[in-house]
């Protein structure tokens, strides 16, 4: 009962009511991998699959991914003693000379909310600073994003170098934006491309299948 | 029919010779534009002047932005005093450190401050990089400062817009701006979309009640349009489903733009709004709202309103816009052809009509396709 209660106050945006249903699922013995599995996770579904079919909007995204957020941060501690592991880690920034985050932070979100372990390097990130993430990190996937048209081809450098590094066959890259298509995206050897955050969680969950 | 001429019969749906061609030309897009081409920059900020020549070079017709009819006093804090002028006992203060702005709002109630950034790919137009609001706190600084923003509209001072206009004569028309509509201004300039959302969610009538203060310090501006000479007045809004949703458009945007569109539309001026995102969603709104027309519409990828859908769906209002950046950078002629004059055969039937940019022209933007989607125009787009 409470699961369903967890996931009806996510998709909702009600912060305060889904924390305070995922501490009493705890104190009734539910167990964080549970909460997680079964309420936070495919709260975050549903709230991509409404705003896949224009349901839901950025507006209803942003506060269900507070709402997410909120309770993860309660399990948070206790699933690392449990042994849950995350869907994947991923790695995300806003390339060189562009300091728009809006589309990476969605995309940030929308990843915690399907279970990723998200590492967010900030915005206007040096082609240097997406390598040593890559190599300190070791995340499944490096998502990029840009706004501009004059700073997408700073991802076709930071997959040379990677290439460079020998670092390519150990990661997936994604990369997205404004002006940034599928073929663009082909175009450049990335391996994934998505219109939005929604779509972005189920390309990374498909780029991590196919491993 | 001059420039001129042309774009002032589609603004009112009368008959041209050809489709206007009225791509946004700003600083930011001659960056990398060949010498001739590009010209000397007369001074910072935007330069009308400089864009229309390069304009004229490069076939336009040129519909001028930004063209100066008030006396601007908001030096202090260019961003945070877009919608009007703090009074005392609120002062605004900038400083920069290095490559950020810092805009500091000091009010007896406590300080608040937003950052912005320039790099080298983004050009003259700065970036938030922290928000002046991000929790409750702050949000009531904000609050105490919106409610001393001046009541007086700003001072009209038309000069420079009637230097322009002569300067440029028959070869375009200058337009005036106006600031995005107050929720925004929230997320564009102030407050950034988490931070507005989740206030508004959790403090709805504290955020309505600077929404209202903020719009009547904006009515102050459209009056001031209203009594300026200039035909066209263009509002900044950046509507895109990127940053709203319809529920949230009709409730905190629409009913104030109406209201600044009645005013303009009373002293006779052609209001027309920048969308220049995804707005397919707000079709029926924008169908229904009182304001002239929207441009620099896009389609994909950067929008996904092509501009003869806009055409089609938007019966009586004028639409503008529709080559995407990514048509304007490629290097693909057979590309941007067949974008191009694919779309020219489209929205050749209806009146109100221009063929502009989608968004501002981007840098990277090449000579060789201005060229040609001047050709296919006086090709296919002659009547």
């Amino acid at each position: 009962m409470e699961l369903k209660e967890i996931k009806e106050n996510v998709i909702n945006g009600d912060m305060k009511s889904t924390q305070d249903m995922v501490n009493q699922a705890l104190n009734q013995g539910t167990t964080p991998g549970v909460i997680l599995k079964e309420a936070l996770i495919p709260a975050m579904d549903e709230v991509g699959n409404r705003f896949e079919k224009g349901d839901f909007f950025v507006p209803e995204m942003l506060i269900a991914a507070r709402a997410m957020k909120a309770g993860i941060a309660i399990l948070k501690p206790l699933l690392a003693d449990s042994g849950v592991e995350s869907a994947g880690k991923v790695v995300i920034g806003t390339v060189k000379g562009d300091l728009h985050d809006i589309g990476k932070n969605l995309v940030g979100l929308m990843l915690e909310g399907g279970g990723f372990e998200v590492i967010d390097l900030g915005t206007d990130v040096s082609i240097e600073k997406f390598i040593e993430a890559v190599k300190s990190e070791k995340p499944h996937i490096l998502g990029m994003s840009a706004l501009l048209t004059t700073t997408m081809s700073s991802a076709v450098e930071v997959i040379q170098s990677l290439e460079k590094e020998g670092l390519r066959s150990e990661v997936k890259v994604m990369f997205g934006g404004a002006p940034v298509t599928q073929a663009y995206v082909e175009k450049i050897g990335a391996d994934g491309y998505a219109p939005d955050a929604a779509v972005a969680v189920k390309k990374a969950r498909e780029l991590l299948q196919k491993d | 029919m001059t420039p001129r001429e042309r774009i002032i019969a589609a603004l009112n749906f009368k008959p041209v010779d050809r489709i206007p061609f009225v791509p946004l030309i700003e600083p930011f897009t001659l960056m990398d534009m060949p010498e001739e081409i590009k010209g000397e920059r007369m001074g910072g900020g935007f330069d009308p002047l400089r864009s229309a020549r390069a304009g004229k070079a490069l076939g336009c017709d040129m519909i001028l932005r930004h063209v100066g009819v008030t006396r601007d006093s908001r030096f202090e804090a260019p961003h945070l005093q877009s919608l009007g002028c703090f009074e005392s006992p609120v002062r605004a203060n900038l400083d920069f450190k290095g490559d950020t702005l810092i805009e500091t709002i000091s009010t007896p109630v406590g300080t608040i401050s937003g950052h912005w950034r320039f790099t080298d790919r983004v050009g003259s137009i700065p970036h938030s990089v922290r928000h002046c609001v991000t929790n409750h706190e702050e949000m009531e600084i904000f609050h105490y400062a919106v409610e001393h923003l001046s009541k007086n509209p700003p001072l009209l001072d038309p000069e420079e817009f009637f230097q322009i206009e002569t300067a440029v004569g028959e070869d375009g028309l200058s337009t005036a701006s106006i600031s995005n509509s107050p929720l925004m201004f929230l997320i564009e300039m102030a407050w950034g979309l988490e931070n507005t959302y989740f206030m508004l969610q959790d403090y709805p009538e504290e955020v309505e009640d600077i929404l209202d203060n903020l719009h009547r310090s904006l009515i102050n501006q459209v009056k001031a349009m209203a009594d300026s000479p200039a035909k066209v007045i263009i509002q900044y809004e950046n509507t895109s489903s990127t940053l709203l949703s319809p529920a949230i458009f009709r409730k905190y945007c629409l009913p104030y733009m109406n209201e600044y569109a009645e005013i303009l539309d009373e002293a006779g001026k052609i209001f027309l709004i920048h969308m220049c995102g995804k707005i397919r969603s707000f079709q029926d709104d924008i169908a229904a709202a009182k304001f002239h027309g929207i441009i620099d519409i896009a389609p994909q990828p950067t929008g996904d309103f092509p501009l003869d859908m806009a055409a089609n769906g938007l019966p009586g209002k004028i639409v503008i816009g529709g080559v995407d950046p990514t048509t304007f950078i490629s290097e693909d002629r057979d590309f941007v052809r067949s974008e191009v004059s694919g779309l020219i055969d489209r929205i050749k039937p209806f009146k109100g009509v221009m063929l502009g940019s989608a968004d501002v022209t981007p840098r990277g933007a090449r000579v060789e396709n201005f060229r040609l989607i001047r050709e296919l125009i006086d090709d296919r787009g002659t009547y």
